[in-house]
């Protein structure tokens, strides 16, 4: 091949490719040595409700979510996919999944995330495949995605166990009245709705 | 560009851009930036470009010097003239390949 500027931009272009992916497998072996501290707390505030539809058990599960998770952002992080998953155990289920919630984090400002009262968002439902919602214990896994700008993406979980027990009798839902776990007692919450706030969970440092 | 330019022109162009991979590599580190790490590496493999691309005097240094032609043999001439005499009847290159005929 005779020698142009075609041929060098060529040998230019191809070797800069190749410089760009070192660099970039340098790029995601800084973020092995990233140590993070993510500070997290799940209450569970009571229950709005505990429904028996046709074929199902639905809870109106109301929690109390307080994460930190500004310490997963290193300079490659993209963003979080931050989820909270309801889980229990019935006899005829051993394990049973659900998620109740998620959001994204975009950047390290909105990444403490406080939500006093969350609900199951749309379209999440806390329901079970049967009638066994009733006195039932369950744990809280809070669980996010960290996606790095360059390499793989990867997974944290906290897990709460041993919450509950959601109430014995099933009751209509009331928006804003909750049920404290293991007594009678109903306490007012605020309704705020995910849906109608812009950023409801998001709250600045 | 003769062939000292053309062995200079692309030996800049290795280095120059390894070093501002690790230039930009340093820079992002350092202030915590992806996209700075990018503009930075960006920016260097285009100076690069302009650098080692284009055909500058500074690789026109040695000029190749070529032989003086040979005077032409009578032979030559007279193939030249076409003359009837020294034709040949052709074969396929892949005849001599195989050498046939």
């Amino acid at each position: 091949m005779s020698h142009s500027w075609l041929s060098r931009a060529n040998a230019l272009a191809t070797f800069a490719g190749t410089v760009l992916a070192v660099v970039c497998l340098a790029v995601t072996a800084t973020d092995y040595f990233h140590k993070s501290q993510p500070v997290l707390s799940c209450e569970f505030v009571g229950t709005e409700g505990l429904q028996k539809e046709f074929g199902h058990d639905r809870a109106h599960v109301v929690l109390n979510l307080t994460a930190d998770l500004r310490s997963e952002f290193s300079w490659n992080t993209k963003q979080l996919f931050v989820f909270v998953d309801f889980e229990f155990a019935t006899r005829k289920n051993a394990r049973n999944q659900m998620v109740m919630w998620s959001a994204n984090v975009l950047d390290k400002e909105h990444a403490l995330i406080r939500v006093p009262t969350l609900r199951a968002q749309y379209p999440y439902a806390l329901t079970d495949q049967g009638f066994g919602l009733r006195d039932r214990e369950f744990n809280i896994t809070v669980g996010w995605n960290v996606m790095p700008r360059v390499g793989a993406l990867f997974t944290r979980r906290r897990t709460f166990a041993g919450l509950g027990p959601l109430p014995d009798e099933y009751f209509q839902p009331t928006a804003g009245r909750v049920r404290r776990p293991g007594s009678d007692e109903f306490v007012e919450v605020p309704t705020g709705g995910a849906e109608e706030d812009a950023d409801p969970y998001y709250t600045d440092a | 560009m003769d062939l000292n330019g053309q062995k200079l022109a692309e030996t800049l162009c290795m280095y120059l851009v390894m070093a501002a991979a690790l230039l930009g590599f340093a820079v992002g580190f350092l202030r915590h930036d992806f996209s700075q790490m990018m503009a930075v590496f960006t920016g260097g493999v285009g100076l690069v470009a302009a650098a080692t691309v284009p055909d500058w005097p500074v690789f026109n240094r040695h000029p190749i010097k070529w032989l003086p032609p040979k005077e032409a043999t009578e032979q030559q001439q007279q193939r030249q003239k076409g003359g009837s005499s020294g034709r040949k009847k052709k074969t396929a290159s892949w005849c001599n390949l195989w050498g046939m005929f």
